[in-house]
C-alpha cells in the first residue's frame, strides 16, 4: 500500500508538477480508502464464501457471520494503515487534522461493505469465472475514480466521469475528513443513496439464494 | 416406510417428510461467460448438454429421535446419507418438509472440514471449540484430556499438515464429543481411527449417550453401528427403506 501510493505519488506528483508533500498524502489516503472499502469488493469479495467452504459444508452458522469476519479483517488492516498514513503525514512535514466526519463516514463504508460482500460472493460461488473477471473492472473503476488524482485537473467536458461516478463519493466521504478537508458537495446524498440501493439489492438477492450458497461451493 | 406410534412426548429430532434436490453445476454452468454467451445464441449450440444435473438426493424422508436414541445410517454409496446428515446438521435446507431439532447440534460431516491445516494441534482445538461457541477458559481446561485421548502426543504443537489421517480424525472426533451438545452427528470418516481407538470411542460414545444426547452416525462398519447404535435408518436412492430398532433391523436382513 505504501509503496503504491508512493510508486504513484512519484511518477504522477512530478508529471503534474504538484510537490510530492501535498500529493502523497491525498493519494495515499484515496488509496488507503479505495484498497479497503471499494477494492475489496471486487478483489477478495469473490473468495468470501468459495473460501469459507470447508467450514460451510460443515457448520450451519449464519452466511453472514463469514460477512463480519471478512469485514472485521479488513478493518483493522485499515486501522493499521491508517497510522502508516498519518506517519507518511510526518515524514513528508505535511499534518492533517482529520475531522469528525471520519466516524460517520467509517461506518457508512463498513456497512457498504457488509451489504455488497455477501452479494459479489454469492454471485463468485455461482459463477466461478467472476474471480477472474471482477479484477480487471476493479483496475478500470480504480483508474476512471479519482482516487490519487485530483477531479480538478479534468476539462469540464469530462467532468461527468466524476460527477456520475458513485465510487467517487463514497471514497471522498472518509478520505476528505482524513485530510481534515470538506467533503465535496452531495457527498453524503450519494453515498447514503449507495448504500439503500445496495441493501436493497442485499436483502432480494441474499433471502432468495442464500439457502444455494452449499451447493454452489 | 414411517415410523409410527412411537411413544414419545418431545423428540429431540424430528424429520418430517424431507425432500431434497441437489443441484450438481457441470464446468460449463459455473461460468459466467458460457452462460451469457449461451443466453446470447438461445441456448442452441450447448443443446444436448446437461448443464445443472438435479439430483433427487432426499424423497419423503421422515423419522424422529428421542433422548438417549443413537442412530445408525446405513445405505449404499450414493443412497442419501451425507446430504441427510447434513440436512440435520443445518448445512442444506430441505426443498420440502420441516426439520425440527430441539438444542444444538455438532456435527463432524467430513474429516478436515473447517480444520486450518497450517496450525497446530492445540490451535485448531482452540479454534473448533471457539467456533462452537465455548468459551476460553473451558477450552484450556479441557486441553489436556483431549490431546490425551485423541492420542497425538508432542504432535501436538507441531501444524496438521504434518498429521497422518488417523491422526487428524481422532483429534477430529475428539473435539466434536468433548463438550456438551444435543445432538451430534458424526460421518463414516470416523473408520479411519485405528482399531485401539475404535474401541475407546465405543466407550466414549457410551459415556456421550449417559448424558442423555442424540447421536447420528453414518457408517459401512456394521460392527461399529451394533455397539453404538440402538436405531437404524436404511436408505436406498433417497428413501427411507427401514427405520427401527437394531434388534428388528437384524431380524429383517436375516
Amino acid at each position: 500500500m505504501v509503496s503504491t501510493s508512493l510508486a504513484i505519488s512519484i511518477s504522477l506528483g512530478a508529471m503534474s508538477g504538484q510537490p510530492l508533500n501535498e500529493f502523497l498524502p491525498y493519494a495515499m489516503a484515496g488509496i488507503l480508502v479505495w484498497t479497503h472499502f471499494i477494492g475489496i469488493l471486487i478483489n477478495e469479495a469473490p473468495e468470501l464464501f468459495v473460501g469459507a467452504q470447508g467450514s460451510i459444508k460443515n457448520n450451519a452458522f449464519p452466511f453472514m457471520f463469514y460477512v463480519f469476519r471478512f469485514t472485521a479483517r479488513s478493518l483493522i488492516i485499515f486501522l493499521h494503515n491508517i497510522v502508516v498514513l498519518f506517519l507518511v503525514m510526518l515524514c513528508v512535514r505535511n499534518i492533517h487534522i482529520p475531522t469528525w466526519h471520519v466516524i460517520p463516514a467509517t461506518v457508512l463504508l463498513t456497512a457498504v461493505v457488509v451489504f455488497a460482500a455477501p452479494v459479489v460472493g454469492m454471485a463468485a460461488a455461482r459463477f466461478r469465472d467472476l474471480r477472474f473477471l471482477l479484477p480487471y473492472t476493479s483496475q478500470i473503476m480504480f483508474f476512471i475514480t479519482p482516487v490519487f488524482w485530483r477531479p480538478a485537473t479534468l476539462s469540464a467536458g469530462k467532468m461527468n466521469i466524476v460527477t456520475y461516478n458513485p465510487l467517487y463519493y463514497l471514497v471522498d466521504i472518509l478520505r476528505a475528513p482524513l485530510l481534515g478537508e470538506p467533503v465535496v458537495a452531495n457527498a453524503w446524498v450519494v453515498s447514503i443513496v449507495s448504500l439503500i440501493v445496495i441493501i436493497i439489492v442485499w436483502a432480494i438477492s441474499f433471502s432468495a439464494f442464500r439457502r444455494r450458497i452449499a451447493f454452489w461451493i | 416406510m414411517v415410523a409410527k406410534g412411537l411413544e414419545m412426548n418431545s423428540p429431540i429430532v424430528r424429520i418430517d417428510d424431507v425432500h431434497l434436490v441437489y443441484p450438481v453445476y457441470s464446468v460449463n454452468a459455473m461460468s459466467l461467460r458460457h452462460s451469457v454467451l449461451k443466453l446470447a445464441v438461445g441456448g442452441r449450440l450447448m443443446k444436448g448438454r446437461n448443464d445443472v444435473v438435479h439430483v433427487n438426493a432426499l424423497e419423503g424422508v421422515s423419522f424422529s429421535l428421542n433422548d438417549g436414541d443413537r442412530l445408525g445410517v446405513v445405505g449404499h454409496n450414493g443412497s442419501g446419507k451425507t446430504t441427510l446428515l447434513k440436512v440435520l446438521a443445518g448445512v442444506y435446507e430441505p426443498d420440502r418438509g420441516r426439520v425440527d431439532i430441539r438444542g444444538n447440534v455438532a456435527s463432524m460431516l467430513d474429516i478436515g472440514l473447517g480444520v486450518d491445516w497450517e496450525a497446530t494441534g492445540v490451535e485448531n482445538i482452540r479454534i473448533l471449540s471457539r467456533l462452537r461457541g465455548l468459551r476460553s477458559a473451558e477450552i484450556e481446561r479441557r486441553m489436556v484430556d483431549i490431546i490425551d485421548f485423541s492420542e497425538i502426543g508432542a504432535y501436538a504443537d507441531l501444524p496438521m499438515r504434518t498429521y497422518s489421517a488417523g491422526m487428524s480424525a481422532r483429534l477430529i472426533f475428539t473435539v466434536a464429543t468433548s463438550f456438551k451438545s444435543d445432538v451430534l452427528i458424526l460421518d463414516e470418516w470416523l473408520g479411519a481411527g485405528d482399531a485401539n481407538f475404535i474401541n475407546r470411542v465405543s466407550n466414549r460414545m457410551s459415556e456421550l449417550v449417559e448424558n442423555s444426547r442424540t447421536i447420528v452416525l453414518a457408517t459401512h462398519n456394521f460392527g461399529l453401528m451394533e455397539s453404538i447404535c440402538n436405531k437404524v435408518l436404511h436408505l436406498d436412492k433417497g428413501r427411507v427403506k427401514f427405520f427401527g430398532s437394531l434388534n428388528d433391523y437384524k431380524e429383517s436382513i436375516v
